[in-house]
């Protein structure tokens, strides 16, 4: 491969820099081998702790709100493989308190490229991708074969296009928010906080939860949207939800994402700087 | 002498209370947990709860107890393996005060704030939503509370231990990580020692984990009494002294280790 001199990044087409940045990424990451490899164990463990812990309640019992183990588990996966995605391409939001802190938000602004294709690229967590995304597919791949779901090509589509939109709309409130700390200074916490909460939420069947507790992951941080619905039209279940709202997750991501980037740019054109 | 550490843990009390929005979200970060594990305990009892040792009621009443307080007794690894990696230790070295002893009075003020602030209005709010039960016996209550402590004791103890893995490792991420893991299956928190497998409870047993929340919960419940409490409570005890004693060799070993630059 041939190296990248400043004149040479500077003609590159916007793919070829994502690509660029992200072997740069990874580079990075493996810099020190040992201890990437244990960092992605550290991360596959921690969120396997979760699905523990729901395997050891449902040995004890026979279904949660009328779905058993296996279809829990496959409401599950669906969080992790969205979110393997969507955190490769939306670390620089995840991290973005620290990068306004640190004024290193002024210098993206001034390099010739749009701000929000510098942050999705200049750093990825790809230790993250692979600890989520191989408990995503182990848990996906055996849920679905222990329901017994066959997989015709409009059941293929229907996952794809639902993992799209479930990284579209994670990807939209990580924008959201990181808008919010423009306006507000810190608001990592309330964030961290709520995204938290909702993502434990989204891993049980809604319609065991109070009013309160769903409006969370229905209004606010519309996980719902990710996981429960579409999991729930591929597992046959409706739980006496409206029937329509497995595919109106389609339009949603799209539609937040659209709304965050609007906001994105209106954010950014209010921003002065930390002052340093 | 003493009077140092009253005050580092009286002002690791004040820093939490210094941000005032922060704790608003502390609470609000309790309440929903706890309402979402009783969601899930209420939804799975109402297929076969009546086939059930263990009442609703009293599975509820861990959920309260053990998730809200391990909400406040999280210890903070990282910033102690920032100063080993940093050499910033070296400014608490040549204070005239033991090391391991300005952590846990940092860790208790921390502890205190998140207990008082935090995690009593939520407790406050959850018990008359949901119900607990009460305790076993008058007795139980003070014995609970020691117990509690305790519990807060072992989780300091292996903190210590994670930090000072630094002397010998740069990113303790994984080691964190991989414990806090352990934890929150093993504690008793999230699954009950009544629901564990037994398989896994012959490990609980064998291990510090028994000694976080099942330790004090049983009490409370009164599936212990009599002799069995205190035997409880030496088992915890006991555990703390060895992991103290794993912490104090890992640090007088590390001190020799920590090399800083440019003296």
């Amino acid at each position: 491969m041939k190296k990248s001199t400043p004149e040479r990044t500077c003609s590159m087409n916007p793919v070829a820099l994502y690509f660029a940045y992200g072997s740069l990424s990874l580079k990075a990451l493996f810099a020190f081998r040992i201890d990437a490899v244990l960092r992605t164990l550290a991360v596959f463990v921690r969120e396997f702790a979760s699905v523990i812990v729901v395997y050891l309640i449902l040995q004890r019992f026979p279904d949660l709100g009328g779905w058993n183990m296996n279809e829990v588990l496959f409401l599950f996966s669906f969080l992790f493989l969205t979110y393997a995605i969507m955190i490769a391409l939306f670390t620089g939001f995840r991290d973005f308190d620290m990068i306004v802190n640190s004024g290193k938000l002024d210098l993206l602004l001034i390099r010739p490229r749009g701000t929000m294709f510098q942050l999705m690229a200049y750093n990825s967590d790809y230790l993250a991708t692979l600890g989520h995304g191989a408990v995503g597919i182990t848990l996906l791949v055996w849920s679905a074969q222990a329901v017994g779901i066959v997989w015709n090509p409009a059941r293929v589509a229907f996952l794809l296009l639902t993992l799209v939109s479930g990284v579209l709309i994670q990807g939209a409130i990580f924008v959201a928010f990181s808008c919010l700390s423009l306006w507000f200074g810190k608001s990592g916490n309330v964030f961290r906080a709520l995204y938290r909460n909702s993502r434990k939420i989204a891993g049980y069947p809604l319609s065991i939860f109070p009013d309160a507790v769903r409006s969370i992951v229905l209004y606010i941080m519309p996980f719902a949207f990710v996981n429960y619905f579409p999991a729930a039209w591929l597992l046959g279940k409706t739980d006496g939800f409206w029937p329509g709202l497995p595919f109106l997750s389609w339009l949603i991501g799209p539609l937040l994402f659209a709304l965050a980037y609007v906001l994105w740019r209106f954010s950014l054109l209010r921003y002065s700087s930390t002052g340093h | 002498m003493k009077g140092a550490y009253i005050e580092i843990a009286r002002k690791t009390l004040l820093e939490g209370l210094a941000f005032r929005v922060n704790t608003l979200i502390g609470i609000l970060d309790t309440v929903i947990l706890i309402a979402v594990n009783v969601a899930i305990w209420k939804a799975v009892y109402a297929s076969t709860g009546t086939l059930q040792t263990v009442s609703l009621e009293d599975t509820i009443t861990n959920t309260l107890f053990a998730i809200g307080i391990s909400q406040a007794f999280w210890m903070d690894e990282y910033s102690i393996a920032h100063k080993i990696r940093t050499g910033a230790i070296t400014n608490d070295i040549l204070r005239p005060m033991h090391f391991g002893g300005m952590i846990l009075a940092a860790d208790i003020g921390r502890a205190g704030y998140r207990l008082l602030v935090e995690f009593l209005p939520a407790f406050a709010i959850c018990a008359l939503l949901f119900g607990l039960s009460a305790p076993a016996s008058a007795l139980a209550l003070p014995l609970f509370v020691l117990s509690m402590a305790m519990s807060f004791l072992v989780l300091h103890s292996i903190g210590l231990i994670m930090s000072y893995i630094s002397f010998w490792y740069f990113n303790i991420f994984s080691f964190v990580t991989i414990k806090n893991a352990a934890v929150l299956v093993l504690s008793g928190a999230y699954i009950p020692y009544w629901f564990m497998p037994d398989w896994m409870m012959a490990f609980v047993r064998a291990s510090p984990f028994q000694a976080i929340y099942s330790a004090p919960m049983s009490i409370w419940l009164g599936h212990v009494n009599g002799s069995s409490v205190l035997y409880g409570l030496a088992k915890q005890a006991l555990w703390i002294v060895a992991l103290q004693l794993c912490a104090q060799a890992l640090w007088v070993l590390g001190r020799r280790k920590l090399a800083v630059n440019g003296g």
